[in-house]
């Protein structure tokens, strides 16, 4: 049984194959990152997995338990829980009631404050708790939405393109958190992401997509040489 | 601490003003008239100014609270109390059963479901003659019964009662806006894909504060006939409901204070400066954009920046 698995997804919008017959498992934890060039199909299969976008056909499994266009509160849940592309946070809220929002959502708030200032500590946003998130930078929202991902406990964390839009100083702060919550409480994580030399120094494997579909997994390294990968992104 | 004592002298003040104006019965109908728009505009609030949702046809709500009431009293005899319970129960559960319909919209598309509903609500007030005794508007409701030692016949006592039940709409306001449900709507109001990639089942508690703001809808409405002595389609038209967003907007959509505020402004100052209903709308349209263009956080907004503005000059 998997933790993780999709089979056989085929999602398509007009006469564009978003996802054909795209399969992918994952037994054991892990950072998996997951690239491939435009148009592969990666946000598709984002979307599906996190019940935003409903398949054609196939199905999405969790720990083995059928979750295909379950909706995304049930799925946060059952321990999937998953950042935004674009980057998401409350903007009226304090960083502070951000990160405590999942927690009073779940009706476990007790506690959950001290994890909470922990992790703004780590990425040295506790100056900024009882500041609206919306004073933030762009970069540093981004690390609070990932802080707030924390705050669910997932099994599963999805993360939409974390690197995106963030300066290099900050990203070495991102890639060391999260390498370090994943040492924590290894779990697993798919990473999707176009930034090479991040997902490349954060990832232990990486999956290739290409046309909607699995081309290849396998160690960053393997990848990097892969004739076949090499072949999908340059055409 | 401050802010305690202000609102229990206020409170104190509002209670106090029958026994020092005792020969001013038109101040006192004034108020009354505030209080009962404050109630559904408390509702509304929670719904427009604390979740995003704007509602065009919340005034059909009340209706539905007052027409059941006014049935209920007057075709089977039932007390004001009861009624007034079943009419509060009535606008929830419609309010839960319309709103879950209107919330699988968004944004403009849920304002217009909204404004259906809130016409065709209109309408059934309108031509149910049987029922609502139809355009003519429906006659004999009775004033509240005694409450033990507290009777409500006259003007006077019937302003205790509404001012009580406006601030019992306030205290509902208070904890809830207090409260991890409170705090769940402002997510949602603020970006409901995140909130429910959280936890938070959206429509739940969509349809929860729908429910909740008609219910408070519902106890304005079986309040203004008990107080009009007769429940009249126009009192919950497409037009009040429109006023009640009005109210809403120009107290401060999200302030706690925002619905007094915008009762007080916009039935009791056009009465006062006896200009009343010719001039009314004219009034509100100007101030409405002249607070749209320098205050958008409405009349709330304008008092808790000038209140910042006194502590800072006072250290």
């Amino acid at each position: 049984m998997s933790a993780f698995a999709v089979r056989g997804l085929v999602k398509r919008y007009g006469g564009v194959s978003a996802l054909s017959g795209c399969s992918l498992e994952i037994d054991a934890s892990g950072i998996y990152g997951l690239i491939g060039p435009n148009g592969a199909g990666k946000t598709t299969l984002f979307d599906v997995v996190t019940g935003i976008t409903q398949p054609d056909a196939g199905s999405v499994t969790i720990d083995g338990r059928e979750v295909t266009g379950v909706a995304p509160h049930r799925l946060a849940r059952l321990g999937l829980a998953r950042t935004f592309q674009e980057c998401r946070v409350f903007p009226e809220f304090t960083c502070l009631d951000n990160l405590m929002f999942a927690p009073r959502v779940a009706g476990n708030a007790r506690g959950a404050h001290v994890e909470a200032m922990r992790l703004l500590e780590l990425v040295n946003l506790a100056r900024f708790a009882d500041e609206p998130a919306a004073t933030l930078s762009f970069g540093q929202r981004r690390l609070l939405e990932l802080l707030g991902v924390f705050m669910l406990r997932p099994r599963i964390l999805m993360l939409d393109e974390p690197a995106a839009g963030v300066n290099p100083a900050l990203l070495e702060v991102l890639s060391a958190f999260i390498q370090r919550m994943y040492r924590e409480r290894p779990c697993l994580f798919l990473v999707v992401e176009h930034n090479m030399e991040f997902i490349i120094s954060l990832a232990t494997e990486i999956v290739v997509m290409h046309e909607g579909r699995v081309l290849e997994r396998g160690s960053p390294e393997a990848i990097q040489s892969n004739p076949r990968v090499m072949e999908a992104y340059l055409g | 601490m401050l802010k305690l004592a202000a609102v229990t002298g206020l409170t104190l003040a509002l209670f106090a003003v029958p026994s020092m104006a005792a020969d001013q019965p038109y101040l006192i109908h004034v108020l009354v008239l505030c209080c009962l728009y404050a109630i559904p505009a408390v509702g509304l609030n929670l719904m427009l100014g604390y979740t995003g949702l704007v509602s065009l046809g919340h005034m059909g709500f009340a209706g539905i609270g007052a027409y059941t009431a006014a049935v209920l009293m007057v075709d089977a005899g039932l007390g004001f109390w009861g009624a007034l319970a079943a009419g509060l129960i009535a606008a929830a559960v419609a309010g839960a059963a319309i709103g879950a319909v209107c919330l699988r919209f968004r944004s403009h598309f849920f304002m217009i479901v909204t404004l259906a509903f809130g016409l065709m609500l209109y309408a059934v007030m309108n031509n149910w003659d049987g029922i609502t005794r139809g355009a003519a508007g429906f006659p004999g409701i009775p004033r509240p019964g005694p409450l033990g030692p507290l009777s409500f016949g006259s003007l006077q006592d019937f302003y205790y009662l509404a001012l009580s039940a406006a601030l019992f709409a306030f205290l509902v306001q208070w904890r809830v806006v207090r409260s991890d449900f409170g705090r769940i709507l402002m997510a949602l109001r603020q970006d409901e894909r995140l909130a429910q990639a959280r936890g938070v089942n959206a429509m739940l508690y969509k349809t929860g504060v729908f429910a909740l703001g008609s219910a408070l809808a519902g106890l304005g409405g079986v309040l203004h006939v008990a107080f009009l002595r007769v429940a009249a389609p126009a009192t919950f038209s497409f037009a009040e409901s429109i006023n009640i967003v009005l109210v809403v907007i120009v107290g401060g959509a999200g302030a706690l204070a925002g619905p007094a505020l915008g009762a007080v402004v916009y039935v009791g100052l056009p009465e006062y400066l006896r200009v009343a209903s010719e001039w009314r709308l004219v009034l509100f349209g100007v101030l409405l954009v002249l607070l749209m263009r320098f205050a958008p956080r409405g009349m709330a907004g304008l008092l808790a920046d000038g209140w910042q503005r006194l502590l800072r000059r006072s250290p």
